[in-house]
């Protein structure tokens, strides 16, 4: 084997066809999918995000909240993404037509944020565990993300926007914290963040069927980060 | 293999004269010199955000009044460290690595060297606009292809300009004789303009639609690591451990079928189990990953046949532990990676009539054993686990060795601080075994725990901290090693009369040269 053209020719091969399988029928497969109607009243699946989440999108990605968050429930049998209410289906290809980039994640620091939104929807709460998670989450090892907000001098009467501090959290008296727009941003794609819509390939499960994932949508008062499953409820695994 | 003389039926047409010894040194001193030296610079940098980011994972608040700092936050930092470490030190120290030996075994003058040192300079400022990017919140939002878009074109052209010179220096090679560290060369440097032009085109100028995305992100990090970075070290282990037991490599046939089963499977992969894409592109790359083994037993049995019998013939050499422990933790790292691309079966049948059978479900139930692995593994801090093993482990280990070998034979100049280099090695190697296995012991016990959906998810991240404090010991411990090598390179560049063993080539060499 002294000839380089062979060398080349060999190498070129085999990168083309690992291309060809792994670069190129998978664009063709995935590439081309379409939106999706869904029933009962055949609307369609997925809605892009509004312009305001597109943005918080955008504050995900450059703060690279998917290096600690993955945006994926397994199906059933794989770990127990049901078990800890992460999701009421398993998430599949459709959930992210629209995404760009597509942050699917790889690490589980924080917990799985696929169904987030419907886990819980409220802003403040939100705010609050963004501006330092030990409020919402005694404990947790995120970082706060201060610079997504803003301390400034109440001038006049207190902004309605300002986050509603208490105890070791609260702001010297005479200031105030608001959000800055990413906060508001990232807050609102985190909300936007639902894969909760039955598909042909991911129906959820009848309701009163023993899965263990039926109640788990309701989240415990003001724990975002903490895991819901009671000590005392048989788990299906 | 380097006293090889040309075979004297070769074509006179394609044979050139032979270059002499001095004349390659003279040709690659410079290019060589530049890679090699902000190599170094830019490893101390990635141990440094390393660091960081190492200790910002248990302790958030650090470091005190910069904890509110955007550019400092987890999410940017890591990233950083990682683009800086792959990009900034391994993709620097493997093509002036590769270009000596390339030019070694070719017995051929650097082509271009002023040319090289350019795209080389080139390639730097891509890094330097790469890293700054990210900090400023940049990022691509890929894992291993972290680069922004707006620094991407500057590495590509950067990188196919030193390819092109180091692809030219072995087409006129005097030296017909090709051995295996120059197949392993030419397959790195032609893979990363392939696989990097694709993914920077169908993810951050055009992308994909939807998880078409994250499939070929995967794919692209996969050959990052295991063909890319994976033929640079292996071209360095296979020229440098020979030739530090002063024994020929083993069997040149053995590696040879090394080489091509690694080009067949190393390419297809990165998709693992459960993730929402068509299934059968996990199975792809899960079959792929268990073909991965015929090459690493192929290399290992190769080395491990040249280095047999020769721990005690050999007096000491501070360089040779480091492709020793190269290697080891490239063996280590691949087993580990392999394992986590298995797929637990959904079932495995318990009955066996003859002996097909019997063996067909022996293996069935060792590899539901190993993917069951694989499934406790999926999402904790075992995949950064191997592939710290797999960075520090082995491919900064390897090519630190090939510095600390190549520099004062380039230079003339010999080590300021020699004994240093055995200092370096244990920093190095203590800190990679350190960093590695407690992500990968800490990331099977944390995903233990968060497959069991009783216990609390805050619990499964508090039982991970004291694995990721001993993560920072040793990440601490690889800084203090790489400073090692930074000093002492610092010091030989500063002492070295380069004038006299180096004259540049753009300036006409002294009356002494």
């Amino acid at each position: 084997m002294n000839q380089g053209p062979i060398i080349f020719l060999g190498v070129y091969l085999a990168m083309a066809l690992s291309w060809l399988g792994m670069v190129f029928v998978p664009e063709m497969q995935l590439g081309r999918m379409q939106e999706t109607t869904v029933p009962p009243a055949g609307a369609r699946y997925p809605a892009p995000r509004n312009g305001l989440a597109q943005e918080g999108r955008d504050v995900y990605r450059a703060n690279g909240c998917y290096y600690c968050h993955t945006q994926q429930v397994r199906a059933r049998g794989f770990g127990a993404d049901f078990e800890r209410g992460w999701g009421a289906r398993h998430s599949v290809a459709p959930d992210y037509l629209y995404d760009r980039p597509v942050m699917l994640g790889n690490l589980r620091v924080g917990p799985d944020l696929a169904n987030i939104g419907v886990r819980q929807p409220d802003a403040a709460t939100h705010l609050l565990h963004l501006y330092n998670p030990q409020i919402t989450a005694k404990g947790s090892t995120m970082p706060p993300y201060k610079f997504l907000f803003e301390k400034r001098k109440i001038s006049g009467s207190p902004s309605p926007e300002a986050l509603k501090l208490s105890g070791e959290f609260a702001p010297e008296p005479g200031f105030e914290v608001v959000p800055k727009p990413e906060a508001l941003a990232l807050v609102a794609y985190l909300q936007s963040l639902r894969a909760d819509v039955p598909l042909f390939e991911a129906p959820l499960p009848l309701p009163g069927k023993k899965t263990g994932a039926s109640s788990t949508n309701q989240p415990p008062a003001g724990a975002t980060n903490a895991n819901p499953a009671p000590a005392g409820q048989p788990q299906a695994k | 293999m380097m006293s090889v003389q040309a075979p004297a039926t070769e074509s006179v047409s394609r044979t050139q004269a032979a270059v002499p010894p001095m004349e390659i040194n003279r040709s690659s001193c410079l290019p060589v010199t530049m890679l090699l030296a902000s190599s170094v610079g830019w490893l101390v940098v990635a141990s440094v955000l390393g660091l960081v980011s190492a200790i910002k994972l248990h302790a958030p608040g650090f470091p005190g009044f910069l904890s509110g700092a955007s550019w400092l936050t987890y999410g940017r930092v890591y990233p950083a460290y990682s683009f800086v470490l792959i990009y900034g030190f391994a993709a620097l120290a493997g093509l002036g690595l590769g270009l000596w030996i390339l030019a070694r075994l070719s017995r051929a003058a650097v082509f271009g060297p002023v040319a090289t040192t350019i795209a080389g300079l080139f390639w730097n400022l891509g890094v330097l606009v790469g890293t700054l990017g990210i900090l400023a919140g940049a990022g691509s939002g890929y894992e291993g292809l972290e680069v922004p878009g707006f620094a991407s074109p500057i590495l590509l052209a950067a990188y196919l300009a030193i390819a092109l010179c180091a692809t030219l220096t072995f087409h006129f090679r005097s030296e017909r004789e090709m051995y295996v560290s120059q197949w392993y060369l030419l397959m790195a440097l032609f893979w990363f303009p392939w696989i990097f032009s694709t993914a920077e085109m169908l993810l951050v100028y055009f992308p994909s639609r939807g998880v078409a995305q994250a499939v070929i992100a995967g794919w692209f990090t996969h050959n990052l690591y295991w063909i890319w970075l994976a033929s640079f070290g292996l071209a360095a282990i296979f020229y440098f451990l020979p030739k530090l037991a002063g024994r020929p490599l083993h069997s040149r046939g053995l590696a040879m079928f090394g080489f091509w089963s690694l080009a067949c499977f190393g390419g297809w992969g990165g998709v693992q189990g459960g993730t929402p894409v068509p299934s059968w592109l996990a199975s792809v790359s899960g079959a792929a990953g268990i073909m991965m083994l015929v090459p690493l037993l192929a290399v290992a049995t190769n080395w491990h046949l040249t280095m047999k019998g020769t721990d005690q013939k050999l007096g000491p050499n501070p360089i040779l532990p480091f492709f020793k422990f190269g290697a080891f933790c490239f063996i280590v790292a691949s087993l580990l990676q392999i394992i986590s691309l298995l797929r637990a079966p959904s079932s495995v049948s318990a009955h066996h009539q003859d002996l097909s059978e019997t063996i067909q479900s022996t293996f069935a139930v060792v590899f539901g054993l190993l993917g069951q692995i694989a499934e406790v593994a999926r999402f904790t801090h075992y995949g950064n686990g191997v592939s710290s093993l797999f960075l520090f482990g082995f491919f900064v280990m390897v090519a630190v060795g090939g510095i600390y070998y190549v520099v004062p034979r380039l230079t003339q100049c010999e080590w300021p601080a020699p004994a240093l280099m055995k200092f370096h090695f244990r920093c190095g190697a203590a800190g990679a075994a350190f960093l590695g296995a407690s992500l990968i012991i800490g990331g099977i016990r944390q995903g233990a725990a968060m497959n069991n959906p009783n216990l609390a998810f805050l619990d499964t991240v508090r039982g991970t901290v004291p694995f990721l404090g001993m993560g920072t010991l040793g990440m601490l411990l690889l800084l203090v090693g790489n400073c090692a090598l930074a000093i002492n390179f610092a010091r030989l560049l500063m002492n070295c009369r380069c004038s006299e063993c180096c004259p540049s080539p753009i300036t006409s060499p002294g009356g002494r040269a």
